[in-house]
């Protein structure tokens, strides 16, 4: 039963090329890029930049070219992920799309679909949200009640969609939704759609969070219909298809680097005031993150093999979210300052933002206790 | 993992199999019944090449094998005597049989008349009460060098660690002839060799761990409360699943230090895996304690066995705060400048081969 733990020896990163490239690249197109923006990592957006990277090629870099992709290696692309997290560069934009909109319509998505959108998401011009969460339904997914009921030529859908990250930004949702059967149906009778954000009936209102930033939105649907060819994969696959995605989104490079931008600072000024209690901090610290990139390189390697690997996937996003949620308490330990979001020096304000960010860290993409339930299961518990 | 290595892991695993289900085990003793049966299959040489006796694996391979030993309660010298014979062998002394000795806590270690004048309280030498030879490494003005020396039992004074190995205090004062001192390679000096001894215990670390899991995890389905087995309870399964992340973490952590161990040992990365073994070691060992309740505190039961050597392994050749200040301050220091090319350094693709450059 504990087999499931081995994770395989993940597959060398020798993109050394690529790294100088992207490190150049970073270089010179955030240079002025303040730290405190950088603390922001995959919430900071910026179309333009996305648009650049995507002139680059480093958008959809693992699709066939056909859909615009560029047919590189998973490894490749990890390599771009973490260089542009660890500088905390504006990828909100297209990250979502990248990470998890495309993959999905490049394996359930219809022919049209694949060649109307992956082009357009791989050149950074098109972007997505993710349509799971529900003022009733958070953790629970399979309680979501919005529901398309069949009409003639597609489908007309009603329901309220809430936390979606980017809905005023981006062109597209990934709408999960009720096709058929009550919510004692669970996980049967759920779909996916391809949601155009301009579509008539769609409002979407700002939700603020607690940093005071604007990423949520309440996405609300009246009457907004659907055509056929909208649907995404087969009708009732809904459950199957968005537990796919998820695996996608819990094991990348930003569950260990979210919070980097605050190591790296918090490093920097220790480098001038060495200490010996520094030293045993940064230390731990280091090993712990050094530890969990081997392990998110080794789900990517599975990813790329086309295994599922949701349970080792759960199981880096925890303990990646579990460091991360200290570094910010480390830091406060080790050096002494109020943290101020509007603060005239960077380190107050980085500190800020990351202390403000930490709560989510267990939250979003899967709560930790979700993410504990599925690593549970996964072991033969329930 | 390779073939051979494969192999060697089922020969360790039935080997300790057979022995711990025998009449004659004591669960918890030393066992040299065991250390034997292991002598005989190879595993004292598994780190040699083949010109020296043994099979020309890369400790990458051979190393992860060792986690079986975590597994069983059988208390034996095995590894630190296959890492002594490795360690004489890289200094070039030829041996049947060495246990690695820290020589930490000697205050002399030179030339003199008719060989090498060895003297002071060498502490927490593993098993030198069974009379086998010793390979001690000291750092000279000659060099890192490793003498074998057999001490005088009147001079052992015996200790043991948590889980109660043999970790012996033996007093020197005592000349070696030349022929049985060698000169080990730069990077192999004190530093370089209590990081590979690390890297092995690592090893032992991550084994015992996935085992104190696995016990874990049969008895909270075997053990029933309020009606039902513990496993139902979510209180329950969210204990045994931080524990299953703490083990992978020790898993990955251990193949690093595999990968780390050698002749020129990465030392920063036998830190990072040290530091996260032995901190998984100590979460593992406490939530298998408080799943298995009052009946795992007890000397009956056999999960106080594997939490002991948790407890002792993690503080051997470094607990985490050592290897934190050595593996933090050259972080620090070296990213006054940022700390990500300093985490992963890319260069640009080295046209002339090193061995080129050598020659």
């Amino acid at each position: 039963m504990l087999d499931v733990l081995d994770f395989a020896p993940p597959p060398r990163l020798d993109a050394q090329d690529l790294r100088l490239e992207v490190r150049d690249f970073l270089a010179q197109e955030i240079a002025d890029r303040l730290p405190r923006e950088r603390a922001e990592s995959w919430n900071g957006s910026d179309p333009e930049f996305s648009r650049k990277l995507g002139a680059r090629g480093w958008i959809g870099m693992t699709w066939p070219k056909r859909y615009g992709g560029h047919e590189r290696s998973a490894l490749d692309r990890y390599v771009i992920m973490e260089e542009l997290l660890a500088a905390g560069a504006p990828v909100g934009a297209h990250w979502i799309a990248d990470r998890q909109s495309g993959p999905l319509l490049l394996k359930a998505g219809s022919e049209q679909q694949r060649q109307d959108i992956l082009p357009r998401i791989a050149s950074g011009e098109c972007y997505f949200c993710i349509g799971m969460s529900e003022p009733d339904s958070g953790s629970d997914l399979a309680a979501v009640r919005t529901r398309a009921v069949q009409e003639n030529g597609g489908f007309r859908v009603n329901g309220t969609k809430l936390w979606t990250t980017n809905a005023h930004r981006a062109h597209y949702m990934i709408l999960f939704c009720r096709t058929d059967g009550g919510s004692e149906a669970r996980h049967d009778g759920t779909s996916q759609f391809l949601l155009d954000l301009a579509t008539p009936g769609v409002t979407v209102r700002p939700i603020i969070d607690m940093t005071g930033a604007h990423h949520f939105n309440e996405v609300v649907l009246e009457d907004v219909f659907l055509s056929d060819d909208k649907l995404i994969g087969k009708r009732g696959d809904g459950w199957e298809q968005v537990m796919g995605e998820l695996a996608f989104e819990r094991s990348g490079p930003e569950r260990f680097l979210s919070s980097f931008e605050l190591l790296d600072r918090l490093v920097r000024i220790l480098a001038r005031h060495p200490s010996d209690r520094a030293s045993v901090a940064i230390g731990r610290i280091i090993s712990h993150i050094t530890t969990l990139r081997r392990l998110s390189q080794s789900v990517a390697g599975m990813l790329d093999r086309g295994e599922n690997p949701s349970l080792q996937a759960s199981i880096v996003k925890d303990l990646g979210a579990t460091i991360e949620q200290e570094i910010p308490e480390i830091a406060r330990l080790l050096v002494d300052v109020e943290p101020e979001q509007d603060a005239a020096e960077e380190f107050a304000a980085v500190m800020a933002v990351t202390l403000l960010s930490a709560p989510a860290f267990s939250l979003r993409g899967g709560t930790r206790e979700i993410l504990r339930g599925i690593i549970a299961r996964g072991l033969g518990l329930r | 993992m390779h073939d051979i290595c494969e192999q060697m892991a089922e020969t360790l695993d039935r080997i300790l199999s057979d022995r711990t289900a025998s009449k004659d085990f004591v669960p918890g003793q030393i066992d040299l019944k065991a250390a034997d049966l292991l002598a005989e299959a190879g595993f004292e040489e598994a780190l040699l090449s083949s010109m020296a006796g043994g099979y020309d694996l890369l400790p990458s391979d051979f190393l992860p094998t060792l986690r079986v030993i975590g597994k069983f309660p059988a208390l034996t010298p095995t590894v630190d005597r296959m890492f002594g014979r490795w360690l004489a062998g890289e200094a070039g002394l030829a041996c049947d049989r060495a246990t690695f000795a820290s020589g930490d806590g000697l205050n002399r270690f030179n030339l003199d008349i008719g060989g090498w004048h060895l003297a002071g309280h060498a502490v927490r030498i593993p098993w030198a009460r069974q009379g086998d030879p010793i390979a001690i490494v000291r750092d000279t003005e000659e060099g890192s060098k490793l003498a074998i020396l057999t001490p005088a039992a009147a001079k052992v004074i015996q200790g043991s660690n948590l889980g109660g190995e043999p970790r012996d205090t033996v007093t020197l004062d005592d000349v070696v002839a030349a022929e049985m001192v060698g000169t080990l390679p730069a990077t192999l000096n004190e530093r370089g060799v209590r990081a590979n001894a690390a890297a092995i215990r690592c090893q032992q670390l991550a084994g015992a761990a996935a085992h104190v899991l696995a016990l874990t995890f049969s008895y909270v389905n075997e053990r029933q409360q309020f009606g039902r087995p513990l496993a139902r309870f979510q209180a329950i399964q969210h204990q045994i699943a931080t524990m299953a992340g703490e083990v992978v973490a020790a898993g990955a952590a251990a193949d690093i230090a595999a990968e780390a161990f050698g002749v020129d040992p990465d030392i920063e990365m036998i830190a990072v895996a040290k530091i996260r073994c032995g901190e998984a070691a100590g979460k593992v060992a406490g939530a298998a304690h408080q799943l298995h309740g009052a009946i795992g505190y007890t000397e009956e039961h056999r999960l106080h066995r594997h939490t002991k050597l948790l407890f002792a392994w993690r503080d051997e050749y470094g607990g985490e705060a050592s290897w934190a200040r050595i593996l933090g301050e050259q972080v620090i220091a070296r990213s006054a400048n940022g700390l990500w090319s300093t985490l992963v350094p890319a260069q640009a693709p080295v046209l002339i081969r090193k061995e080129a450059v050598d020659a």
